[in-house]
C-alpha cells in the first residue's frame, strides 16, 4: 500500500510542477503586479505532497516494509529505530527524494518570501525551479524510485551498511543537501534575472538571504561530515583529499565568493555578470559533484550509491543545465565597467574572489586531472593535497 | 579579511596604520612562541601561522570595539573572520605537530612512544541489538605530566549485513585529542594498534562552528533589517 501512496504523491508533485510552469507562463502575459493565488496554492500543495512522500518513505522504513525494494536493500528489522529513520536518506533513492523535497521547499519559500520583487522575475524563477524539479522527479521515477515494489515480499531485509549506522547519518546528509540543493534557487533566480532584465541592487537583495542560508548549511554539513570522518576509521581523518570531500568543497568556494561579491552588487551596482556566473556555477558544481560520486567515476571511501546508469542521466541533465545557462548568459550579457579604486572595499572583495577561484580551480584540477589523463592516455596517476 | 573591511565603498584615505604594524609584530611574536613550544620550523607554516594569528588579533580587537559600542552590524562578519583565522591556525598546528605510531600488542603488553606509555590491560565482549563488540581496555600514561587516561576502542561484528567495523576511542581534551584504534590480526593473539596525539583538535571544530555562527547571526541581522 505504501508503494502506491508514495507513487501517487510523486506523480502529484510532477503534475503540479507541470501545472505551475503552465500557469506561471500564462500569468506572465497578464498586466498585474500581483501573482494570482492559484500559483501560491499550487506551490503549497506541491510542497505538502513532496514532504508527505518523504514521510511515507520514513514510515516504510520504521515499519520495515520489505515490499519496497529500497527498504529491503537498506534496512533490517533488528536495526534500532533511530537508524531505521536515518536509513531513509542513507541510500541513493531516498536521498534523491530528499533532494526533490528541498528543491520544492526552496521554490515555495522563494515565492512567498520574495513578494516585494518584480512579478516577471519571480514567475520566471518559479518556472526554472520547476523545470529542475521536473527533471529530478523524472530521474527518480525512471531510474531511482524509492517506492519500487518487490514480489514476493521477503521476510527480512539486507540491512544498512554498518559504517552508515552512526548518529551523524541523521544530520550530515540533510544539512549538506540543504546547502547544495538550496543553491538551485539562486541558479533559477540568476537565469530569471537575465531573462526578466531584473538586475543590480534589486536582484542582489532578492538572492542575498538565500545565498547566506545555503552557505550556512553547506558549511555546517561539511563540518559534521568532517567530524564523522575524523572518528570513523578508514575515512582517513577529518580531511583526506578524498574526491567526495573535494567535490563538496568546490561549490563551497564558489558560494563563499558569491556571498562576498553579492555585497558589491548590492552596494555599488557592479559585478552583475560575475555574480550571475557564480550563481550558476555553484549549483552546476553541486550537480557535478553528485554526478561524479553517483556515477562511480570517482572512487572514494565515502561512496555508497554509485551506478553508471544513473550517472548518464545526471550527465545529460547537467549538460542541459550548463548549455541553457551558457546560452542565456551570452544572449543577455551586457558589458559592464569595472573601474574600482584600489583603496576601496570592492577591490578587496574582488581579491577575496580571486583567492576563492584559485582554490576552486586547484581542487578541481587536482580531483579531475587523473580521470582525464586516464581516459585520454591510459596513464594512471594520483594527485595529493597541495 | 583584515584590510578589506577597513575600507569604505568607492574610495578610502587610509591604508596602513601603526596599529596594524604592531599587530603584525605581535603575530610574529606569537608564532615564535609556538615554535618555541613545539620545536619545529618550516617557512610556509610560519607564513600561515603569522597570517592567521594576525587575523585573530585583528578580529578580537574589532570584536571588543563592536561589543563595547553595542553595534550589531559588523558582528557576524567579525565572528566568521575570527573563526576562519582560528581554523587555519589550529589546522596548521594540528597538521604540523600530530604524533602517530602504529604497532602490534597483545593483552598485557605495553609500549612506550614519545612521552606516552600505552598499556593493553584486557578485552571485554559486549552485545547490542544490531552488533556484537570486542572492547579493548587501554591505559595511556603521559610521562611528562604523570596523568593516565583510559581508552576503549571497539571491533564491532554486525550480522546484517555481516561486516566488521573498527571504532576509534577518542579522549578529547582542551589541548589535544588522544586517538586509539585496534584491529585484529588473523590467527594471532596480537592486535594492530594505531595511536595518535592530535593537538587542538576540538578547536578545529569550535573554529569551524564559529564561522557558521557568523553566518546565522547575519541571517538574523537581515531578518531584523527587513
Amino acid at each position: 500500500m505504501l508503494n502506491n501512496t508514495g507513487h501517487l504523491l510523486i506523480f502529484l508533485v510532477m503534475f503540479l510542477s507541470l501545472t505551475i510552469i503552465y500557469k506561471s507562463y500564462l500569468e506572465l502575459k497578464i498586466n498585474s503586479q500581483k501573482i494570482s493565488n492559484s500559483i501560491y496554492q499550487l506551490s503549497l500543495f506541491q510542497c505538502t505532497f513532496a514532504i508527505s512522500s518523504f514521510l511515507v518513505l520514513i514510515v516504510a522504513f520504521i515499519n520495515s516494509d520489505f515490499s519496497l525494494i529500497n527498504v529491503y536493500e537498506n534496512s533490517h528489522s533488528a536495526k534500532p529505530l533511530f537508524y531505521k529513520i536515518a536509513g531513509a536518506w542513507g541510500n541513493h533513492e531516498g536521498s534523491l527524494l530528499l533532494w526533490i523535497n528541498i528543491l520544492v521547499i526552496f521554490s515555495y519559500f522563494f515565492l512567498i518570501f520574495n513578494f516585494n520583487h518584480l512579478k516577471k522575475f519571480r514567475l520566471l524563477t518559479l518556472i526554472i525551479q520547476n523545470l529542475l524539479i521536473l527533471g529530478f522527479v523524472i530521474f527518480l521515477l525512471k531510474n531511482s524510485n524509492p517506492f519500487s515494489a518487490l514480489e514476493p515480499v521477503p521476510s527480512e531485509g539486507l540491512g544498512l551498511n554498518p559504517i552508515l549506522q552512526d548518529p551523524a547519518l541523521a544530520i550530515h546528509p540533510p544539512l549538506l543537501y540543504l546547502g547544495f540543493v538550496g543553491c538551485s534557487i539562486y541558479f533559477s533566480a540568476a537565469m530569471a534575472s537575465m531573462l526578466a532584465n531584473y538586475r543590480g541592487k534589486s536582484f542582489a537583495l532578492s538572492i542575498k538571504s538565500w545565498v547566506l542560508i545555503s552557505w550556512c548549511f553547506q558549511t555546517l554539513g561539511i563540518i559534521v561530515g568532517s567530524i564523522w570522518a575524523y572518528y570513523e576509521l578508514g575515512w582517513g581523518g577529518f580531511w583526506f583529499w578524498d574526491p567526495v570531500e573535494n567535490a563538496s568543497l568546490l561549490p563551497w568556494f564558489a558560494i563563499t565568493a558569491l556571498m562576498h561579491s553579492v555585497m558589491v552588487l548590492e552596494k555599488r551596482d557592479n559585478l552583475y555578470s560575475w555574480v550571475i556566473i557564480l550563481c550558476l556555477l555553484t549549483f552546476i558544481l553541486s550537480v557535478t559533484g553528485t554526478f561524479l560520486v553517483r556515477s562511480g567515476i570517482l572512487n572514494s571511501v565515502h561512496t555508497f550509491a554509485s551506478d553508471p546508469a544513473r550517472g548518464i542521466y545526471i550527465l545529460i541533465f547537467l549538460s542541459l543545465m550548463i548549455l541553457s545557462s551558457l546560452v542565456i548568459f551570452f544572449k543577455f550579457y551586457k558589458k559592464e565597467n569595472y573601474s574600482f579604486n584600489f583603496k576601496s572595499k570592492e577591490t578587496f572583495i574582488l581579491i577575496n574572489n580571486w583567492f576563492m577561484t584559485f582554490f576552486l580551480v586547484t581542487v578541481f584540477i587536482g580531483t579531475l586531472y587523473p580521470i582525464f589523463l586516464d581516459v585520454l592516455t591510459d596513464v594512471k596517476i594520483s594527485v595529493g593535497p597541495p | 579579511m583584515v584590510f578589506g573591511p577597513q575600507f569604505n565603498w568607492i574610495n578610502s584615505n587610509k591604508f596602513f596604520s601603526t596599529k596594524l604594524i604592531i599587530l603584525i609584530l605581535g603575530a610574529v611574536g606569537v608564532n615564535l612562541f609556538i615554535f618555541f613550544i613545539f620545536g619545529s620550523y618550516s617557512f610556509l607554516t610560519n607564513l600561515i601561522f603569522i597570517s592567521s594569528i594576525f587575523l585573530i588579533f585583528y578580529s578580537l580587537i574589532e570584536l571588543k570595539k563592536v561589543l563595547q559600542k553595542k553595534i550589531k552590524f559588523n558582528l557576524p562578519r567579525i565572528i566568521s573572520h575570527l573563526g576562519f583565522g582560528m581554523l587555519v591556525l589550529f589546522i596548521g598546528i594540528n597538521h604540523q605537530y600530530s604524533l602517530e605510531d602504529d604497532f602490534n600488542l597483545k593483552v598485557g603488553d605495553e609500549k612506550k612512544f614519545s612521552h606516552y606509555e600505552i598499556f593493553f590491560d584486557d578485552i571485554k565482549l559486549k552485545e547490542e541489538t544490531n552488533y556484537k563488540a570486542v572492547i579493548g581496555n587501554f591505559r595511556v600514561k603521559n610521562i611528562k605530566n604523570d596523568t593516565t587516561q583510559s581508552l576503549n576502542p571497539e571491533i564491532r561484528i554486525y550480522a546484517n549485513p555481516e561486516t566488521l567495523t573498527y571504532e576509534a576511542a577518542i579522549k578529547t581534551r582542551i589541548s589535544s585529542d588522544l586517538y586509539l584504534t585496534m584491529s585484529n590480526i588473523s590467527r594471532s593473539d596480537f592486535y594492530n594498534i594505531k595511536f595518535q596525539n592530535k593537538p587542538f583538535m576540538i578547536w578545529i571544530w569550535i573554529s569551524a562552528l564559529t564561522i557558521v555562527l557568523g553566518g546565522f547571526l547575519q541571517l538574523l541581522n537581515r531578518r531584523n533589517e527587513n
